[in-house]
């Protein structure tokens, strides 16, 4: 296994696929309105003719860099680059006005790689157990966990716990196009030939991540919305890293940061914008000058980039060990395993042990990179966000073009990618949710196969045979819990008032 | 809740209903009584958000009216004309997609039976085409930028795809 685990890391094409992904993934995330998920997204087509281990780093390195290239313009022009760097946004910008940027982009830079080291032990730590755990499953059980995978996910993705559940309705809707997997009927086809194999998950994703972005761009434009302005207004001066004895008294806030930000990547639905948000609020609570919090202070950063970066760990956890995606950046990275024959759950860890260690160690790496691009590089990246929506659109379409046709060679995926593109831009417009279609999508089967398979071994008493089991009856309180996740976390989180407090404009999830 | 804003959410709700109660209708028309279980709940779970949707937009309606806020929402007086922009820009999107599919069988239906080859040749003559019409569509009037994306970005597609990673392009 050590054979294969170092083959795989040493070859060129992983190096490649790391150097891309950081390099990438920092200026994509750099880029308002481009987030995670849509450069994963765009970077897909490139992993095709990959082996599995390179292309599972490429994306994981993408995601990674790209939440830390988020926070490059939120603390240099006020603007996030994806929602996890929102709080970061809040000091940040005001370090840069003191002429403490540099110094503040050092910390953003340590935090975020400190914060997705602990995701990595993480992810090493809890998911073997869990993937045993695991074993107990059965089919009721998985039925149970993809609607669970849906209900929190709905619930926690838009404003509306409603819409974001109609959002997981929808998803459900089309994932019924083909052929039914357990009596083989034909469902939704209308007598056409290309439906029969279903709606393929990888245009689909393309099209409501991409196209419907590129939608919104060309709707900005004409609304005649100013593009941004990256001019820095104080010179970067000084000294980037923070000193050793600096580093070592900020660590107890970086370790708890990056210790919510993994329990937080756990729990599907809530993304690094919470985590960063929350961490923020905890940092501030535990601090001993919690009144520098909003006003410019290198603590604060310590906190939500920590948070923001170990998220990206603790959301690989669920999809490698159950094969729940816990939001849209991993749904693009399950797209990415399912390609390359890779299959999450206890078989992975049993079988394909030697993919699990590639993924961590390939991740830990993509941290340590993404530190010394970082230092070299981030006061530079900021430049990027004054590309014009103008050269990104077309370029993202055609990406778009080449990573739906070339998965399948075949011309219907990119019809079903442009189709994706209008549902997810008018889902944009009412305000829905686009990641609970792209969920359901992958775990209607899931759900499907799950629960005709319990009927038919219930023999006619689905409801005793799922409550005479426990891990059921667990996993029911959770589906009734999440569906009221909107209101318990407004009671409980404090967090939103800071959100209310803030000016900082804070891009779409997806 | 203003009503322009109330009547759009309805009407969503409306839509999803119809929706619903469409799949429902066809499910039981299109497939046998024993598959029927799992997609017919499907719909119907959608039915039904559909309804309590409506529900909640009445019942928000209701309670800003009987407490209306002070501070009113600036008219969103920008948007008119705007909706041209998305919509524009996936018609692009959709000849460019067909441009690429029947250039490509075009040129592959004089040069298969003429000289036996097959080339990928729709994609790249149709995206050069594509971005700097996408160009102009969002105002950039610049020819050194509109020259310098277009011939940049398509040399990189194919060095990128089709040289190192070898995918096969339309």
């Amino acid at each position: 296994m050590i054979n294969a685990i170092t083959s795989s890391l040493m070859s060129t094409d992983t190096v490649l696929a790391l150097l891309l992904g950081v390099f990438g993934g920092m200026f994509m995330g750099a880029m308002p309105g481009l987030s995670a998920t849509m450069a994963m997204t765009l970077f897909l087509p490139l992993t095709y003719t990959m082996d599995p281990g390179p292309a599972i780093m490429l994306l994981m390195s993408t995601y990674t860099a790209a939440i830390y290239g988020g926070s490059i313009t939120a603390i240099l022009i006020h603007t996030p680059g994806t929602p996890s760097s929102a709080a970061t946004a809040l000091d940040g910008y005001k370090l840069t006005q003191k002429g403490m940027g540099l110094q503040a982009l050092g910390v953003s830079t340590v935090a975020s790689s400190l914060g997705s080291l602990v995701g990595a032990v993480a992810l090493i730590c809890i998911a073997p157990p869990l993937a045993r755990f695991a074993l107990k499953f059965s089919d009721p059980e998985y039925f149970l966990i993809a609607i669970f995978g849906l209900t929190i996910i709905g619930s926690l993705a838009g404003k509306s716990t409603i819409k974001g559940l109609i959002s997981g309705a929808v998803g459900l809707c089309i994932a019924v196009i083909g052929v039914d997997p357990v009596w083989g009927y034909l469902r939704l086809t209308f007598g056409t030939t290309f439906l029969q194999s279903g709606i393929a998950t990888v245009p689909a994703m393309i099209g409501l991540f991409s196209i419907a972005q590129v939608m919104t761009l060309a709707e900005k434009r004409h609304l005649g919305e100013r593009e941004s302005d990256t001019r820095i207004h104080q010179e970067l001066k000084g000294r980037m890293l923070p000193s050793f004895s600096e580093f070592i008294r900020n660590m107890p806030q970086m370790i708890r940061s990056a210790i919510i930000g993994v329990v937080i990547g756990i729990l599907p639905g809530a993304g690094g914008d919470i985590a960063g948000w929350v961490s923020y609020n905890e940092g501030k609570r535990f601090s001993k000058h919690p009144e520098e919090f909003g006003e410019g202070c290198l603590e604060a950063l310590y906190c939500s980039e920590g948070a923001n970066n170990a998220v990206v760990g603790g959301a690989m956890i669920p999809l490698l060990t159950l094969g729940i995606p816990g939001s849209a950046a991993c749904a693009v990275c399950m797209g990415a395993l399912m390609i390359h024959g890779v299959n999450p759950g206890f078989t992975l860890f049993e079988k394909q042990m030697d993919m699990v260690w590639v993924i961590v160690i390939g991740f830990v790496l993509a941290s340590l990179l993404m530190a010394i691009v970082g230092v070299l590089t981030a006061k530079h990246v900021v430049r990027i966000a004054d590309l014009s929506a103008g050269i990104l659109a077309p370029l993202i379409v055609v990406l778009s073009l080449i990573g739906a046709y070339a998965i399948n060679l075949n011309y219907y995926d990119v019809y079903v990618m442009l189709a994706f593109g209008v549902l997810g831009y008018l889902m944009r417009k009412f305000e829905f949710p686009t990641a609970p279609v792209v969920l359901a999508l992958i775990l209607g089967n899931m759900a499907e196969g799950g629960l005709i398979r319990s009927i038919i071994i219930c023999k006619g008493n689905l409801a005793g045979y799922i409550f005479g089991r426990p891990l059921c009856v667990f996993f029911i309180i959770l589906i009734i819990l999440s569906l009221f996740a909107q209101t318990i976390g407004r009671y409980l989180g404090k967090l939103m008032q800071i959100k209310k407090d803030t000016d900082v404009e804070i891009p779409d999830e997806d | 809740m203003k009503n322009k804003k109330m009547a759009k959410e309805l009407g969503v709700s409306l839509v999803i209903c119809l929706l619903g109660l469409w799949g429902v209708w066809y499910i039981n028309q299109s497939i046998p009584a024993d598959g029927r279980l799992y997609p017919r709940v499907a719909f119907l779970i959608l039915l039904f958000l559909g309804i309590l949707l409506a529900a909640e937009t009445l019942w928000k309606s209701r309670k800003e009216a009987a407490a209306p806020s002070e501070t009113e929402e600036a008219p969103a007086a920008k948007e008119k004309g705007a909706w041209f922009g998305p919509w524009g820009m996936i018609c692009l999107a959709i000849l460019y997609a067909a441009a690429v599919r029947y250039i490509d069988d075009a040129i592959n239906v004089v040069l298969i039976p003429m000289a036996g080859m097959k080339l990928t040749s729709g994609l790249f003559v149709a995206t050069p085409l594509f971005i700097a019409i996408t160009m102009l569509y969002f105002r950039i009037r610049s020819w050194k930028k509109i020259l310098g994306v277009t011939v940049g970005a398509t040399i990189l597609i194919y060095i990128l795809f089709v040289v190192l990673l070898k995918i096969y392009l339309p």
